[in-house]
C-alpha cells in the first residue's frame, strides 16, 4: 500500500453522473438512479456492495415538496442500507462528500456512495425565493436574491480593488470554452466578451451571462476503503486532504466580504492534510456559481494575492489563442480551472454540484476525460474541489490525488 | 414571511436596536445575545441606530431586476448593506430612479451618503399584513442642525404646543402632466384654483411611513424621550388598513409603547385638527396630567382621486405631527372653536375605491360656511378681530378657498401667504392646515399669534388661536423647514404617479 493510500480518507472508484440541463423528462428519482448507475458501472461493482448512501440535495422540500429525500432513494432503489441526506445549500453534495469520506476513515463502511442531485426546473417561477432560503432572513426581507448577494461582493470587490467588469467577464468566457468538449454540459458552446457585458442585467452590476444557470441533474461517486481499492481498479483516486467550515450566514453579519472565510478556512485545512502547496495542484474545480466566485476563490485558495484574481484572469484569457483549456499561470505552477465549464457552463443543478466536481477531477486525474482531457507538460496528480454554500455560509474543499 | 415572526423582530426593524459590546467594543445589527468576538453575554448594550444623528454610507448593493415573488411589485429597488456609526446594517436604498441602464454601483452608490427613512418593504398579498422596516435614501438638505435630547428651559403652568414635524416626500407631479394625460388645459388649474405642483411620495409611502416620518422630527425638535409621550391620534381618511390602527405603528416605531394610548381618527380633512383640543386638555387636566406629560396629533395622507378628476391635481401627500405639554411650549393656545353641519360634500363608501364629491356644492355651503363659522366664533369669543393676529392658516383645498375666505374675514395676503402651501404641496387632507400652520411656525417670530381654521368635509371646521414664544425661535433649529423639503423634488411623469397611488393596474 502506497504511502498516499495510507494517509488517505478513501479511494474513489468509480463516478457517473447525468447531463446537466432542462432535462423535463426526468424526475428527481430518475436523476439519482441514472447517475449512480453509470457510477456503479465505472467502478464495476452492483449496488448491493453498497454499504451506506450520503445525499446532496438543497431544496426538494421547496420545489418538488419532496423532504425525506433518503426515503425516496430508498424506495426507488428497493434497499434498507443507511442514507444521509446533507443540507448546505448549493455545498449540499461537498458535505455529503465530506461525511461519506469520514464514514470510510471511521472503519464502519468500505463501499459507500454520494449522490448529488437537484430538480430545479419544475417551479421556475419559484426558483428565486426558493434559492433565497440560503440567505438570511434578513436580506430577503429587504427583497436581496441570490444574485443580489453576489452583485454585493462583486461591487465591493471592483470598489476596493478595481476589479474590471471586463476581467469578471472572462470568467464566463473560460469556462463556456472549458464546456466545448463536455457531452453533459448544459451550455457546450463558447461566448464573447461582448455578450457577457451586454447581457440582460439581472442584480446590477450581475447579469445575466455572469450567472450559473437553473439546472437539473445528478452525479454520484464510489467510495471506498483505500486499502481494498486496488480490488477493484488500477487508478484509484485518493481523497487526501477534506475541509469544511462555517460563516456567518449574512453578508452584513461578516467584518469583510470581499472574499469567502469559509473558503480560507476549509482550504487551509485541506492543503494542509495533503501536505501540498497551491504550486501542486494541477487541475482545480471552484465554485463559480457568479463570475466574481471565480476571482474571491483564486484569492482565497492563495493561488493569487488578494485582489489580483480580476487582473491575473483577464490576463489569461486575454492570451489565450489555443483551442482547449485557458491555462492560469499560478506561482510557480500552471493550473486549469474548471476543467469542463464550471458552473457557469456546466451548470448548476445546487445540490449536484459538489459531486459533479469529484466526478470531474476523477476522470482528470485518471485520464479518461475524452475530448475535455487536460493537457499540461506535467502530469495530472493533483486536483481540488471547492463547493460553497449560500454566500460562504459553508464551504468544502477536498484534494484529490493519484 | 409570518406575522409573528414580523412582529418578534419589530424593534430592529423599525428603531434599528444593534448591541453594542462594553467588553470589546464590537458593534452588531440587529441585537445579539451573545457577543460573537469575545463571547460575552453580560456586557452588550441595546443601542438605536436612528438616534445617532442619520450619519452614514452605503457599503455595498445591487439594483434588484428579478426579485422573488414576496418584493416584485415594488422592483426595480437597490438592496444593500449600510454602514452607520461601525454598524453594518442590512437595508434597501429608496427614493432613487432605477432606469434600464445598468446603475453604476461601484461609482455613484457605494459610499454615498444616506440617512434613515421608514418605509413599506413588501405585504403579504391584497389581504395580509403590510410590512414596514427602515430603508435609507440619498442624504439631501433634510438633515437637522440640531438633534438628540434638548435640555428643558420652561417649564409652562398650562399645556401648549411643544414642537411640530412635518414630512414631505421628494417628488412631485405638475398640473401640466396631469393635463396633458387627460387633454384638459392646466390654465385652468394654475389660475381658477392657484395650483401649479403637488408632492408625490414613491411607491413605498404611506399614510403610516408619513406619519411616523413626522413623529420622529416632531420628537427630534421637542427633544424629548418618546417614552414620555403618553397618548397618540393619528388623523387620516387614507390609513393602510381599513381595520388595524395605524397609531400602533407609529407609537412602535418612534419607542413610544408599551405604556401610551391612542387611536386612529377619521373625519377628512380635520381628522387630525379635531385632536388638539384633546391633546391640550389632557396635559392640563390635574387628574389625568399625572399620566399625560406629552401628547401627540398627527395628520398624514396618501389620499386616493379617481384618475383625471379635479382632486387627482390637487390631492398631496406628506404628514404634520404636533407635540403638546408643559415644557418649552413655542405656541400657546388663546382659544379654539369648532362648527359642525351634517353636510355631504365629500364622502367614500366602503367600497368604493375613490371618494366622490359635491363638485360646486363643496364651496359656499360647506367649506366657507364652516370655516368661517368656526373663525367668527372663535374671534368674538376672544374679542379678537383679524388686525389682532399676525398670521392666518385655513385648510387647503386649493389655493383659492383660503385667500377668500380669508379675505371675507378681513385679512389680508401678507398674513395668510406663509401658511399658503397647497399650491405647491397640492392637499395634505388631514395635513393641510397643519402644514401651513407648521410653515408659518418656521418663519414667525416670538409673541406672534396665529389664527389657524382647518375644514373636513362632512362637515366641520375647528378654529383655533396662538401665541408664539421664545422658545419657538430657540429649538428652531432642530427643525427641517416645510419649504426646506420641496426644493430640489424630482419630477414624476403621470405612470410613475399612478404606479406610486396604485392606480396603474398590473
Amino acid at each position: 500500500m502506497t504511502v498516499r493510500a495510507s494517509r488517505s480518507y478513501a479511494a474513489i472508484i468509480g463516478c457517473g453522473r447525468t447531463k446537466f440541463s432542462e432535462l423535463w423528462d426526468d424526475s428527481m428519482s430518475d436523476l439519482m438512479l441514472d447517475s449512480l448507475i453509470s457510477a456503479l458501472k465505472t467502478a464495476d461493482i452492483e449496488f448491493k456492495d453498497i454499504e451506506a448512501m450520503f445525499v446532496g440535495n438543497f431544496i426538494a422540500a421547496k420545489i418538488i415538496d419532496q423532504g425525506l429525500v433518503a426515503g425516496e432513494l430508498a424506495q426507488s432503489l428497493g434497499t434498507h442500507i443507511p442514507i444521509f441526506r446533507l443540507e448546505g445549500a448549493c455545498a449540499s453534495a461537498g458535505l455529503a462528500f465530506y461525511n461519506a469520506c469520514l464514514g470510510i476513515k471511521s472503519g464502519k463502511f468500505d463501499i459507500v456512495a454520494v449522490t448529488g442531485v437537484e430538480k430545479m426546473t419544475d417551479r421556475g417561477e419559484i426558483v428565486t425565493d426558493a434559492l433565497a432560503a440560503a440567505a438570511s432572513n434578513w436580506e430577503r426581507f429587504y427583497g436581496n436574491t441570490f444574485p443580489g448577494l453576489y452583485a454585493n461582493i462583486m461591487a465591493r470587490h471592483m470598489y476596493e480593488y478595481g476589479t474590471t467588469r471586463e476581467q469578471l467577464a472572462m470568467v464566463s468566457v473560460k469556462n463556456h470554452q472549458h464546456a466545448i468538449n463536455n457531452k453533459f454540459a448544459q451550455y457546450p458552446f463558447p461566448i464573447k466578451i461582448d455578450s457577457v457585458l451586454k447581457s440582460p442585467l439581472v442584480a446590477d452590476p450581475i447579469r445575466l451571462l455572469d450567472c450559473s444557470p437553473v439546472s437539473d441533474g445528478a452525479s454520484s461517486v464510489i467510495l471506498c476503503n483505500p486499502e481494498i481499492a486496488k480490488r477493484y481498479t488500477e487508478t484509484p483516486v485518493y481523497v487526501t486532504g477534506a475541509g469544511a467550515a462555517t460563516d456567518a450566514l449574512a453578508l452584513f453579519a461578516r467584518e469583510d466580504f470581499t472574499g469567502l472565510t469559509a473558503t480560507k478556512l476549509a482550504a487551509q485545512q485541506a492543503f494542509t492534510e495533503a501536505k501540498i502547496e497551491q504550486k501542486d495542484v494541477n487541475i482545480l474545480e471552484l465554485h463559480d456559481c457568479f463570475t466574481i466566485e471565480e476571482v474571491t476563490a483564486l484569492e482565497d485558495m492563495k493561488f493569487v494575492e488578494k485582489g489580483e484574481g480580476g487582473p491575473f484572469i483577464g490576463e489569461a484569457v486575454d492570451s489565450f489563442k489555443g483551442s482547449k483549456h485557458i491555462v492560469y499561470p499560478c506561482l510557480s505552477g500552471e493550473i486549469v480551472v474548471n476543467c469542463g465549464g464550471g458552473l457557469k457552463a456546466d451548470g448548476h443543478p445546487v445540490g449536484a454540484t459538489g459531486s459533479r466536481q469529484i466526478c470531474e477531477l476523477w476522470e482528470q486525474l485518471v485520464g479518461i476525460a475524452g475530448k475535455k482531457q487536460v493537457d499540461l507538460d506535467t502530469d495530472l496528480t493533483t486536483g481540488v474541489a471547492h463547493n460553497i454554500g449560500g454566500t460562504g455560509g459553508v464551504g468544502s474543499v477536498h484534494v484529490l490525488q493519484i | 414571511m409570518s406575522v409573528p415572526y414580523v412582529r418578534r423582530n419589530l424593534e430592529s426593524r423599525y428603531r434599528l436596536i444593534a448591541s453594542h459590546c462594553e467588553t470589546c467594543n464590537g458593534n452588531y445589527f440587529p441585537k445579539r445575545k451573545i457577543c460573537p468576538k469575545c463571547g460575552n453575554n453580560d456586557h452588550l448594550k441595546e443601542v438605536s441606530l436612528i438616534e445617532n444623528g442619520h450619519l452614514g454610507y452605503v457599503f455595498s448593493a445591487s439594483a434588484i431586476r428579478h426579485p422573488a415573488t414576496t418584493h416584485t411589485r415594488y422592483a426595480p429597488y437597490i438592496s444593500a448593506v449600510v454602514e452607520l456609526d461601525g454598524y453594518k446594517v442590512p437595508t434597501m436604498i429608496t427614493d432613487f430612479e432605477i432606469s434600464s441602464d445598468e446603475v453604476d454601483i461601484v461609482n455613484d452608490i457605494i459610499g454615498m451618503a444616506i440617512e434613515p427613512v421608514f418605509r413599506r418593504i413588501t405585504e403579504q398579498g391584497e389581504e395580509g399584513v403590510i410590512e414596514y422596516g427602515m430603508k435609507f435614501r440619498p442624504s439631501q438638505s433634510s438633515l437637522f442642525k440640531e438633534y438628540g435630547p434638548y435640555t428643558p428651559k420652561k417649564i409652562s403652568r398650562k399645556a401648549g404646543l411643544v414642537s411640530y414635524g412635518v414630512y414631505l416626500p421628494r417628488y412631485k407631479v405638475t398640473v401640466e402632466q396631469i393635463s396633458k394625460t387627460f387633454g384638459t388645459n392646466a390654465e385652468t388649474y394654475r389660475r381658477g384654483l392657484a395650483l401649479e405642483e403637488k408632492g408625490v411620495g414613491n411607491l413605498d409611502e404611506d399614510t403610516g411611513t408619513y406619519s411616523v416620518e413626522a413623529a420622529r422630527r416632531a420628537i427630534n425638535h421637542a427633544g424629548i424621550d418618546p417614552q414620555k409621550i403618553d397618548r397618540i391620534w393619528v388623523g387620516s381618511e387614507s390609513p393602510p388598513y381599513a381595520v388595524k390602527p395605524t397609531t400602533t405603528i407609529v407609537a412602535e416605531a418612534i419607542g413610544a409603547t408599551p405604556y401610551v394610548g391612542g387611536s386612529d381618527r377619521e373625519f377628512a380633512c380635520k381628522a387630525a385638527t379635531d385632536a388638539i383640543p384633546d391633546a391640550i386638555a389632557l396635559v392640563n387636566d390635574e387628574l389625568m396630567s399625572k399620566t399625560h406629560e406629552y401628547t401627540m396629533v398627527i395628520g398624514s395622507d396618501k389620499a386616493q382621486a379617481r384618475p383625471g378628476d379635479p382632486l387627482d391635481y390637487s390631492v398631496g401627500e406628506g404628514g404634520v405631527a404636533l407635540i403638546f405639554g408643559k415644557t418649552d411650549v413655542i405656541a400657546e393656545p388663546l382659544g379654539v372653536a369648532s362648527y359642525l353641519t351634517d353636510t355631504p360634500d365629500f364622502w367614500r363608501r366602503e367600497t368604493a375605491k375613490f371618494p366622490s364629491h359635491g363638485g360646486r356644492f363643496t364651496g359656499d355651503p360647506s367649506y366657507f360656511k364652516h370655516v368661517l363659522g368656526a373663525a367668527k366664533k372663535l374671534m368674538s369669543d376672544l374679542e379678537m378681530t383679524s388686525k389682532d393676529f399676525n398670521y392666518v392658516v385655513f385648510h387647503q383645498p386649493n389655493g383659492k378657498f383660503p385667500i377668500r375666505a380669508g379675505t371675507k374675514l378681513g385679512f389680508e395676503i401678507e398674513q395668510i401667504k406663509p401658511g399658503l402651501m397647497v399650491t405647491k404641496c397640492g392637499n395634505l387632507y388631514s395635513g393641510s392646515s397643519p402644514l401651513g400652520f407648521a410653515a408659518t411656525l418656521d418663519i414667525a417670530q416670538d409673541n406672534e399669534k396665529i389664527l389657524l381654521v382647518s375644514y373636513g368635509s362632512g362637515a366641520g371646521s375647528d378654529a383655533s388661536a396662538w401665541i408664539t414664544t421664545e422658545a419657538l425661535l430657540e429649538k428652531r433649529e432642530r427643525t427641517i423647514p416645510v419649504r426646506d423639503q420641496i426644493e430640489g423634488r424630482k419630477e414624476m411623469d403621470y405612470l410613475q404617479y399612478a404606479r406610486s397611488k396604485g392606480t396603474l393596474m398590473f
